[in-house]
């Protein structure tokens, strides 16, 4: 046999076994990880508890509970407030055949994509939690898989242990973590799209299509994943390959991106007779679309939390610059997209479209690895956010969505 | 056989997307659902209608329509005087009438002007006439009359906007044009009204 391809083979032999030895690690690394940012959550949530119970005082009550209860006798989750309420009302019942919620009774559970409802459905179904803690428990898995797709992710520049930790570090002790152990879909979309850009940056484009379709049916920014898609697929000289089961392949990943919204779409046609209901739910909740501009100017004038997510959106689009210097163009036109989507409405929330896309995180992780000084500043910053979004949630009166 | 089947799903997949174009441009939706949630010309939703006749009028400060109302749009309920027409909601303000007028209809409008709108003239619309509502500095709710001869049956009355009016501060996204407490139609001249109030 040709030496050459005796050499070829061994070393696919050795990437193979080096792959699954990175990957067993990164499993148990992202195991503890889960399990040191459950503490973290449980420990402020305690604090609430006993720091009410000291003064006889109760936390003030989430807004759109009655999601969480209607139709449900058993008692609720804490830690699954808003969004929360609204999945876990799919999780029992499915979802409204007509609007009927709210003070005006215009609201329905349609803006909330079906993805991590059907995540959670099984602790649901097969082992009975109650609907709020099955929510919960499915965004703290979906956390396991986010910090692990982040590992898989940044894995061509992670050459040591430490940097894995780095980079695990940075999706267990997000400063919005709370979301992650609140029943969002944050994680799950997370783990997607960084799944995504590591397939991408792999050349995998019709996995890489996979995990787009299913971002886009988790929430609406998923199908911004198109972008990134197209922008990989266009750098790596893909599209212009004679060879024409790969550019095959290439056409079937980017059609399978947008194939999330697209059953989705259908499937709220079906139930509602139209398509867009997820965004025309808006209505609803008396959010008007305009400028992104427009939005950010009168924020900033109001002062206060609005004019902090102002500054959080604005320095979620400087990562995004710099992601572009650095050459990083998907990760950079996906973070600008994904900031400016929902900025087009509103800049409640801000933290948590930033917090939770990969490239902000993979930019931490870039600049944290280059300036290693940085690094405990940053957790110290990052932390004490976290921690203050916690206790915030847990007393019930948090300004942020 | 493997590109054969890439072949057969990117066919399927385009077939996917092209449905769920179509079902976008195709909503199956009542008119209602259509002003509130898409078109957000209106905020009527799961309107409870009452018994008044068009002499009693409109009364905005209540709890839903008369009967002889069928929608309205441009217009958000507000507690301070009823209504006001919103331009966030079209530059169209108004309603849609269950009933047909026809001949002399004096419409008595009462109503307060924003301050974007003070010392401007406002064309009123009932069917295919057009008269205007001149507005003074008075911000106080005061009976506007308006004569129409209508020619055919109307069944619209709306007032038009030529462009969105500015917003009402940097927290309040509303742009308000007339505030709208009453509206009468009164099957005669508006001279023939002894008492507008």
């Amino acid at each position: 046999m040709n030496p050459s391809v005796l050499d070829s083979n061994a070393a696919v032999a050795k990437v193979q076994a080096d792959t699954r030895w990175y990957s067993k690690r990164e499993l148990v690394l992202a195991l503890i990880l889960l399990v040191v940012s459950e503490f973290f959550a449980a420990t402020f949530h305690r604090i609430v508890h006993w720091e009410l119970a000291m003064i006889h005082a109760k936390p003030l009550e989430a807004p759109q509970l009655d999601r969480c209860t209607e139709g449900n006798p058993r008692n609720l989750n804490d830690f699954c407030q808003l969004d929360c309420c609204w999945y876990s009302s799919i999780i029992r019942s499915g979802y409204d055949k007509q609007p009927g919620f709210g003070e005006r009774e215009d609201r329905a559970n349609w803006s909330f994509f079906p993805l991590f409802p059907l995540f959670a459905l099984p602790l649901f179904k097969l082992f009975r939690m109650e609907s709020t803690l099955s929510t919960v428990v499915a965004s703290n898995f979906a956390l396991y898989f986010a910090i692990f797709a982040f590992l898989y992710m940044v894995r061509s520049r992670a050459h040591s242990f430490r940097d894995k930790a780095l980079a695990g570090a940075l999706v267990a002790f997000n400063p919005a973590i709370v979301y992650a152990h609140g029943g969002y879909a944050e994680p799950l979309c997370f783990a997607l799209a960084a799944a995504g850009f590591g397939l991408l940056e792999r050349r995998c484009w019709i996995e890489a299509g996979i995990a787009g379709g299913l971002l886009g049916a988790a929430r609406p920014t998923g199908i911004l994943f198109l972008v990134p898609y197209l922008i990989a697929a266009w750098r790596s000289g893909a599209v212009g390959q004679d060879f024409r089961e790969r550019r095959l392949g290439v056409l079937l990943g980017a059609l399978l991106c947008p194939a999330g919204v697209s059953l989705w779409m259908l499937f709220m046609y079906h139930r509602s007779g139209d398509a867009l209901a997820w965004m025309h739910m808006h209505a609803a909740w008396g959010v008007y679309r305009a400028s992104v501009t427009t939005i950010m100017w009168h924020a900033l004038a109001v002062g206060g939390w609005r004019r902090f997510w102002v500054f959080v959106a604005l320095a979620g689009l400087s990562v995004s610059a710099w992601l572009l210097k650095e050459r990083e163009y998907e990760n950079a036109a996906f973070l600008a997209l994904a900031i400016l989507m929902p900025a087009t409405a509103e800049v409640a929330g801000m933290p948590r479209f930033i917090w939770w896309q990969p490239p902000t995180l993979f930019a931490a992780y870039l600049l944290l690895k280059r300036y290693p000084n940085s690094q405990a500043a940053y957790f110290a910053l990052a932390g004490g956010m976290a921690a203050s979004m916690t206790l915030l949630w847990f007393l019930g009166n948090r300004p942020f969505v | 056989m493997r590109l054969s089947l890439l072949i057969l799903v990117v066919v399927a997949l385009i077939g996917l997307h092209l449905a769920a174009f179509w079902a976008v441009l195709h909503p199956k939706v009542t008119r209602e659902y259509r002003a509130y949630y898409i078109d957000r010309t209106s905020q009527d939703w799961r309107v409870k209608k009452y018994y008044s006749t068009p002499e009693d009028g409109i009364d905005l400060a209540k709890p839903g329509w008369p009967n002889f109302v069928a929608y309205s749009f441009g217009i958000a309920r507000d507690t301070s005087v009823g209504a006001w027409t919103d331009t966030r909601l079209g530059l169209k303000a108004g309603f849609e009438l269950n009933q047909p007028f026809t001949g002399h209809v004096c419409v008595v409008v009462d109503a307060t002007p924003s301050s974007a709108i003070v010392n401007r003239r406002i064309p009123l619309v009932f069917g295919d006439q057009q008269e205007e509502i001149a507005f003074g500095t008075d911000q106080r709710v005061r009976p506007y009359s308006i004569d129409f001869e209508l020619l055919h049956p109307a069944t619209r009355l709306q007032l038009l906007f030529s462009k969105p009016l500015p917003r009402m501060g940097h927290i309040d996204a509303r742009q308000l044009g007339i505030g709208l407490s009453r509206i009468r139609f009164l099957s005669q001249a508006c001279s023939a009204v002894a008492d507008l109030k």
